[in-house]
């Protein structure tokens, strides 16, 4: 029997039908809290939800009370009863003009050709056949002949790795969620628009029900889930290189990394091709975009926005000594998860504590989401002889955290725009981070009047435990310095990140596709109102 | 001129009483000709030595400058002989002077598809050319990227902040996957030394954290503060290895190496001598100790410690060479 997922909250139409991946409502952190912030940010709206995760177990109780115009929530497990039960079926032929279709699909993806209404017109065409009685169905993939020639095919033309075993059965592994998404688009209540915020599985659902619907849809991308899928994968150790010595070129990824890195590419583009709207949060991001086959006129730049006023108290609360030094706390304040590069962070501590012997390192965020990882972190700690000076916090309420530290941390790898610095920003807190995503503009300001304010903190490069230390102490020793960067995080977060003028290019968007839906492209389903397929 | 009877009978007895104008002329050009002559050796003498070849012809040049304008040549000359004298960043060519450092001028890249294997050097001006296509510098990072870290451990933390994020990712990728390689080893022999119990445990895991610590390193996996920490953490764990096993010849040459990076040379001397003791081979020893003797200054002993190593080939034979020909009349080893 396969997961039929769990519904917290059902209705038959919403106005917007959210698409999220490892987010709202079981994962603590800046996406899932933007998520919430939005859903309450339009109570008039009626909003959906379909929650895409990996396994269940993974994933503990929701972490946030469920907004009252969150009308359906539905949670799929995506890793779950991949494998189909029961009796061996019959071979099948399979549809030769179908899998040649498919096979066009995969050639646009490897040409990276641009152009996104060929590939929209293409999706269009097949993704109404992955029904369970289409000429693509799941059946037909794992049993059909024709799916078996695309395979050995494929495999002998373009797989440099030599083992075809794990060819065909990595090709079976990352195609087999496609069906599940099929199977929830063709359940998912109606909606007058989509709105995901990630490619990836997500956006590959709104693929589906954008095509399936006819509803128009719109994605909001806080990272890159491409260019963070590609960070697990260049680190993975799961995945097989079968090449012998003599085949082996250290100038080549092995092929079943590119493979997966090539797959979620081409979910990233399917998404791009079908939205009619390509939120990303600053401008390197939205260039990526461009450059992962984004059409240009379709994207737009909305930075994130917080609710100021909640964290403004925390600025005259503050615990300065009597020479107005900051409390000597960096903190970290973000999920335990290698992307955040924690370790680098702790080894920072050993610097800080070379200057600062008084000072401490707080990790404030969840430590569930990879326990392994959080273990590696706790014995760093213990092998760095920081027992004293480390602190692992969970997840806290940051108003009340924010005047017991003097800086806000971020070691991350990859960053788009931390909602962590901004609240650090609101409630009186300047930062040290890493030159990722948008932190060097938040620090130090994008364009003159924004440079003019100052600098909010300090910025290094990535892995860098010594300059990340040495950068710490400097704001810390340094009542001057740190007054002038809390005086500069105020007036820049002030200005151009509050909830307030996100809110309002959102509802922009949000009215654009609600009243004045982009025309349905011939082939399509129709609107609101017709049967769910 | 002086009015001089001497002189005077001295003239007429040269010139006589009518004397003609070649006898004038002659009374004029025979001095000046000597003086000449003697201007122009004084004058070579100080030029500078790379104007002195021809000799003769010098002479001769200056010669004839000086004979035939009489008051300005000698003038001139002289003033030239005074400025080389006094002034002689003028004309001196100095043998030690700046240069650029040279730079390997990769090749424009002219979009052709790439080939696999390059070679170190390549990769490397590869890597540095933020010119070249992002698809060509993460051939070539991935080609440099197998080489043991503490080859490529600059490199990578170069990339660190390169402008292009994949690039950065790939180095972050490479050198966190050593570093968990050594880490992940170290927190399990950590383990297991806090829960050892018998003396030879203890002596076996602390050996192994002691080995582990020096690993990151040596493989220039850690930098700055990290390091002093690791290098610290080896030492320790080396020495309480050590108090249980005095005779471990490789332990006790792993704690002089950590000595000397640590600039505790009396101590990493001692060590060596425990090494030699415990059995350590001499050519694993002398290096170390003529390394030491060289950070004392002792030079005189760095030439006695590299005459007793026999030649092995690799880097060290260079090195010998080197000392075993500085004492004049010293054979070449």
């Amino acid at each position: 029997m396969r997961d039929t997922g769990i519904f917290l909250r059902t209705a038959p139409q919403v106005d917007v039908l959210l698409l999220l991946e490892g987010t709202f409502p079981y994962v603590s952190g800046g996406v899932s809290n933007w998520v919430n912030d939005l859903i309450r940010g339009f109570p008039q709206t009626r909003f959906g939800a379909v929650f895409l995760g990996s396994r269940r177990s993974d994933y503990g109780e929701p972490r946030f009370a469920l907004p009252p115009n969150l009308l359906h929530l539905e949670c799929h497990f995506l890793h779950e009863n991949l494998e189909a039960g029961g009796d061996r079926p019959d071979a099948l032929d399979g549809d030769a003009a179908a899998y040649a279709r498919v096979r066009e699909l995969h050639e646009g993806f490897r040409r990276e050709v641009r152009g996104t209404d060929a590939l929209e017109s293409l999706l269009g065409e097949l993704t109404p056949l992955l029904g369970a009685d289409g000429p693509l169905s799941e059946r037909s993939f794992l049993h059909s002949r024709e799916a078996w020639r695309m395979v050995t095919e494929s495999y002998t033309e373009r797989c440099s790795d030599p083992s075809f075993i794990d060819y065909f059965w990595s090709v079976r592994i990352m195609h087999a969620p496609l069906w599940a998404l099929a199977r929830i688009a063709r359940s998912a209540p109606r909606a007058r628009m989509l709105h995901t915020v990630s490619t990836g599985y997500a956006g590959f659902l709104g693929v589906l029900l954008h095509h399936a619907q006819g509803r128009p849809l719109l994605l909001s991308e806080h990272g890159i889930y491409t260019k963070e899928r590609k960070i697990d994968l260049f680190q993975a150790s799961w995945i097989r290189d079968n090449r012998g010595v003599l085949e082996k070129t250290s100038a080549q990824l092995a092929y079943f990394r590119e493979l997966w890195i090539r797959f979620f590419e081409a979910l990233g583009r399917s998404c791009y091709a079908s939205a009619t709207h390509i939120v990303s949060l600053y401008e390197a991001n939205r260039q990526r975009q461009i450059a992962d086959g984004a059409s240009a006129e379709r994207t737009v730049c909305i930075a994130n926005g917080i609710d100021v006023a909640r964290f403004a108290p925390a600025r005259t609360t503050r615990q300065h000594d009597a020479a107005d030094r900051p409390p000597p706390v960096a903190c970290l304040i973000g999920r335990v998860v290698p992307i955040k590069d924690v370790r680098t962070f702790l080894h920072s501590i050993r610097s800080v504590i070379a200057r600062l012997p008084q000072a401490q390192g707080w990790i404030a965020g969840p430590t569930e989401e990879d326990p392994e990882y959080f273990d590696k972190c706790r014995m760093t700690v213990a092998s760095l002889g920081l027992e004293d000076h480390v602190r692992f916090l969970g997840h806290q309420e940051i108003e009340a955290l924010l005047p017991r530290i003097g800086l806000v941390v971020l070691s991350s790898i990859s960053e788009a725009l931390p909602l962590s610095i901004l609240e650090g920003f609101a409630g009186g807190v300047p930062c040290v981070c890493t030159d990722v995503g948008s932190c060097r503009q938040l620090v130090y300001g994008l364009g003159e009047d924004d440079q003019a304010l100052g600098a909010a903190g300090a910025i290094v490069r990535i892995a860098d435990p010594q300059a990340l230390g040495e950068a710490i102490v400097d704001l810390l020793e340094s009542p001057a310095r740190w007054r002038a960067a809390q005086a500069a995080a105020c007036a820049r977060v002030e200005r151009d990140y509050t909830r307030e003028r996100m809110f309002a290019r959102y509802a922009q968007l949000y009215d654009s596709l609600l009243q004045n839906p982009p025309p349905v492209a011939a082939g399509m389903a129709a609107p609101a109102g017709a049967a769910s397929s | 001129m002086p009015d001089s009877p001497a002189l005077h009978a001295w003239l007429l007895a040269v010139l006589g009483t009518q004397p003609s104008s070649t006898r004038l002329l002659l009374l004029f050009l025979v001095p000046h000709a000597l003086a000449s002559v003697l201007l122009a050796v004084g004058a070579t003498l100080v030029f500078p030595p790379r104007y002195r070849i021809p000799t003769g012809w010098l002479l001769a040049a200056i010669f004839g400058f000086v004979f035939f304008l009489p008051v300005i040549g000698p003038v001139v000359v002289g003033l030239g002989a005074l400025l080389n004298l006094y002034f002689p960043s003028l004309f001196h060519q100095y043998v030690f002077g700046r240069t650029p450092k040279p730079t390997y001028q990769l090749p424009r890249d002219r979009g052709q598809a790439g080939e696999g294997g390059l070679r170190g050097g390549d990769a490397r001006a590869r890597l540095r050319d933020r010119a070249t296509p992002v698809a060509r510098r993460m051939q070539a990072l991935l080609t440099v990227g197998d080489a043991p870290t503490r080859v490529t451990g600059a490199l990578l933390r170069e990339l660190l902040a390169d402008p292009v994020e994949d690039m950065r990712l790939l180095a972050y990728g490479m050198m966190e996957k050593r570093e968990q390689l050594v880490s992940g080893q170290l927190l399990r022999q950590r383990e297991l030394l806090a829960q050892a119990r018998s003396e030879a445990e203890v002596r076996v895991a602390a050996r192994r954290v002691a080995e582990l610590y020096w690993e990151l390193i040596y493989q220039d996996l850690v930098q700055g503060d990290m390091a002093a920490y690791a290098l610290e953490q080896a030492r320790v764990h080396a020495e309480r290895a050590l108090a249980h096993d005095h005779s471990d010849g490789p332990l006790w040459l792993l704690l002089a190496r950590i000595k000397i990076r640590q600039e505790l040379l009396d101590e990493a001397e001692e060590a060596l001598r425990n090494a030699l003791a415990g059995g350590v081979a001499d050519s694993a020893v002398l290096p170390y100790l003529a390394e030491l003797h060289f950070l004392h200054r002792r030079f005189d002993k760095v030439r006695d410690v590299l005459r007793q190593m026999a030649p092995a080939g690799g880097v060290l034979d260079p090195l010998r060479r080197y000392w075993g020909r500085t004492l004049p009349g010293a054979p070449v080893a």
